[in-house]
């Protein structure tokens, strides 16, 4: 089988955590990676065995296949852009763009020029998101009614050493979180026709508290510009309602990740910002929960996408971590602030079809099915 | 007002054992009759408890009657108030106020009208549980409150209540059934609520009857059964709230309010008890804090509490206003998902005042205050 040769361009924080990911693969021939900051691709490429290259010289490059987009948020839709211009498949980090208007450019680029665009998160590829995508298909616990989704923390101000554009236009937990929770729901539910939300800033200034930053800086304070309280209710296709919630402003909570409600029980979702389990199902009219042994590898890492997106060039299917996907989970973003701030409701069209459950029993380092 | 205050009863149904239980534990009011449309129910009861069976009219003609106490149907709530205002006594009524708006408004403006009060269940908001609750945060634990939730997740009434249909037909539902506990406790921590969103659906447009004795029997649904709001308060935060008969199992909370420095985990609005959990920002772990105010109350402490306030003067706790209120938050929801748009509520409400600590069994006023 022939391999598809990676580029990663955006050496950051994350960078090295994708390399580990994508090498799991046999399908990924991970070859070279680029930064604006070429110290950094030095340091990815020598920890790697890649090649360190400039921008440009990785675009330019005929022996790669497809780029993993790992720049910053803001960067997202002119690297793809570029990429899809050099005549690439581009896999980009969450989220697939700044706008709306931005995202919906990058696909029909890439739709023009015959190119695929993947986007984080990938974690739905993960023993715990197929297991209760399975059980869910499976009938466990019937026909879905409702679904709710839970993210609250008190943000970055702790962990990162600098998290001030958390706080920032474009940031938020919304534009954060919200994508791995909504990209599991609309995996297991399907797509979104309305959503409602409201909006709050519990905090007018954040302080860095970061335990390695200099005493000189730690605990400098940040002015927060956005809501960093977003709650929704998700109208499904389906009929389900769902109640979201992604917050910086909880110091702590007793809420679960994820619920589905089912007309014969509940499944219980592990966190989607994860691949593992715990997968948990408690039928009507059962005592307990039970925890289900998944059915699908939970040890894939972040890239996992890419391989999938691998497969799917080779054997013409598509491929599930996609533009597509990511455009719609973009697009309910950008609806759910728009809901809160104009007091209606908002209404959203053309949500992605469910992307196809993974086979069980692959091969090791495989994702489609070497026996059929 | 004679001391103690002369309580006459409305509607002998289900509820109206705790009454005539608990009325007992306060020494300002007695229940000296009852009356129902059943005459029949009215004399068990009076027989049982020992107070006089009246019609429903002579109950309300009743000279020696100074407070009615309306435990009829909800749909009949707002009529049964109405003329007991008209009759010239203060009437405290079981929750709902009324099933819409508008007659929840008559009763108000009639009430005002005369100089009589109203008073609403729930009272569950007294309890130990919700006035720790209350304590902790009007005194600072965990800052000022930035966000909220509360949740009732159950899969309705019909595996056990023998006549469940009303619960699936106009003025049911989950909001109306249990959101007066919730949306009341919500207010009384957080205060008033300005703007509803929220989506709303019914998921079993039919529902199988398991109890006896109407087993096997079909309910066609009328209204919603699964319904998620987002309630944004006057104080600027916002709450995500669930009322559904339509789930099985849960592991959600009952009620959390998030602060600045901490966050504040709320026993079930639905009863008086604690546990009162508290983790602090920096705490490793949630602490039950010591309840402040007793959870051995019952249903019936909001009409004490109005029979004092009536005698000292100030504002009862339990409220006409504070159920409008509630009542307008609840309608809000269905009313959101329907129209597609947020909506504006109309009504303000004060937060109730905390209860004094160190109350005395049987007591809802400190001894001396206000005389």
């Amino acid at each position: 089988m022939a391999r598809i040769r990676v580029g990663i361009i955006g050496c950051g924080h994350i960078s090295d955590h994708y390399c580990q990911g994508l090498k799991q693969f046999r399908i990924l021939d991970l070859r070279a990676c680029a930064d604006l900051d070429l110290r950094r691709a030095e340091k990815l490429a020598a920890d790697h065995g890649i090649a360190a290259l400039s921008v440009d010289q990785l675009l330019a490059d005929p022996d790669i296949d497809v780029v993993v987009n790992l720049t910053p948020p803001a960067a997202h839709y002119d690297v793809a852009m570029q990429v899809i211009a050099a005549g690439k498949h581009v896999h980009n980090e969450k989220p697939l763009a700044r706008t709306r208007d931005q995202g919906r450019k990058i696909l029909d680029a890439a739709a023009a020029a015959g190119l695929r665009v993947g986007c984080a998160p990938d974690t739905l590829l993960g023993g715990g998101l197929q297991t209760s995508r399975k059980l869910l298909d499976d009938g466990w616990i019937g026909r879905p009614v409702a679904a709710c989704g839970f993210f609250c923390s008190h943000g970055p101000d702790s962990y990162h050493p600098e998290p001030d554009f958390f706080f920032k236009p474009g940031g938020g937990p919304l534009f954060d979180m919200a994508p791995y929770y909504l990209t599991a729901l609309i995996y297991l539910l399907g797509p979104v026709r309305r959503v409602a939300g409201s909006a709050s800033k519990g905090f007018a200034q954040r302080y860095a508290t970061h335990p390695e930053l200099p005493p000189e800086r730690y605990g400098y304070p940040i002015d927060v510009e956005v809501d960093t309280h977003v709650t929704a209710t998700l109208d499904f296709a389906n009929g389900c309602v769902g109640t979201l919630i992604t917050s910086f402003d909880v110091w702590h909570d007793n809420l679960p990740r994820m619920e589905i409600y089912g007309t014969e029980g509940t499944l219980s979702v592990p966190d989607p910002n994860h691949f593992r389990g715990p997968v948990r199902v408690k039928r009507a009219g059962a005592d307990d929960w039970s925890e289900i042994p998944l059915t699908h590898d939970a040890s894939m890492l972040r890239g996992v996408g890419v391989a999938d997106l691998a497969h799917a060039l080779r054997s013409g299917r598509p491929h599930r971590a996609s533009g597509v996907l990511a455009w719609h989970v973009l697009d309910l973003m950008h609806a759910i602030l728009e809901s809160a701030d104009a007091g209606r409701h908002v209404d959203v069209a053309g949500g992605a079809e469910r992307p196809a459950p993974l086979p069980t029993g692959l091969a090791p380092g495989h994702l489609d099915d070497l026996r059929s | 007002m004679p001391d103690p205050a002369r309580v006459g009863l409305i509607g002998c149904g289900n509820i109206c054992d705790r009454y005539f239980r608990f009325c007992r534990t306060f020494v300002d009011i007695e229940i000296v009759a009852c009356a129902d449309l059943l005459p029949e129910r009215a004399r068990a009861k009076a027989a049982q408890y020992g107070v006089r069976a009246l019609e429903v009219d002579e109950l309300l003609r009743d000279p020696d009657i100074d407070i009615v106490l309306n435990l009829t149907i909800p749909q009949a709530h707002a009529e049964v108030d109405l003329a007991a205002l008209e009759a010239g006594k203060h009437v405290y009524s079981e929750k709902p106020l009324a099933l819409d708006l508008a007659d929840g408004q008559r009763v108000l403006a009639s009430a005002a009208e005369r100089g009589l009060r109203v008073g609403c269940a729930p009272d569950t908001f007294l309890g130990g549980g919700q006035q720790t609750s209350r304590k902790l945060i009007d005194d600072g634990w965990i800052g000022r409150p930035v966000a909220a939730v509360a949740f009732l997740a159950s899969h309705g009434h019909e595996h056990w209540h023998p006549d469940p249909t009303y619960y699936y037909q106009a003025g049911g539902g989950p909001m109306l059934d249990m959101g007066p506990y919730y949306i009341t406790a919500l207010v009384n921590l957080l205060g008033p609520v300005a703007r509803v969103s929220g989506s709303t659906r019914i998921s079993f447009p039919q529902r199988r009857i398991t109890s006896e004795p109407k087993y096997g029997e079909m309910i066609d649904v009328e209204v919603s059964t699964h319904q998620a709001a987002l309630l944004e308060f006057t104080a600027g935060l916002t709450a995500t709230v669930v009322m559904s008969f339509d789930v099985w199992s849960h592991n959600l909370p009952r009620m959390e309010i998030y602060g600045m420095e901490g966050s504040l985990a709320v026993p079930d609005p639905n009863t008086f008890r604690g546990p009162v959990l508290l983790r602090r920002a920096d705490a490793e772990a949630w602490s039950e804090i010591p309840l402040s105010h007793s959870d051995r109350v019952e249903r019936s402490i909001g009409v004490a509490d109005m029979v004092s306030a009536i005698r000292h003067g100030r504002p009862h706790r339990a409220s006409g206003d504070l159920a409008l209120h509630a009542l307008e938050v609840m309608l809000a929801v269905d009313e959101a998902s329907a129209s597609g748009r947020h909506v504006n509520i109309e009504s303000s409400v004060d937060r109730p005042a905390l209860l004094p600590t160190g109350l005395r069994p049987g007591q809802v006023e400190l001894m001396g205050a206000g005389s």
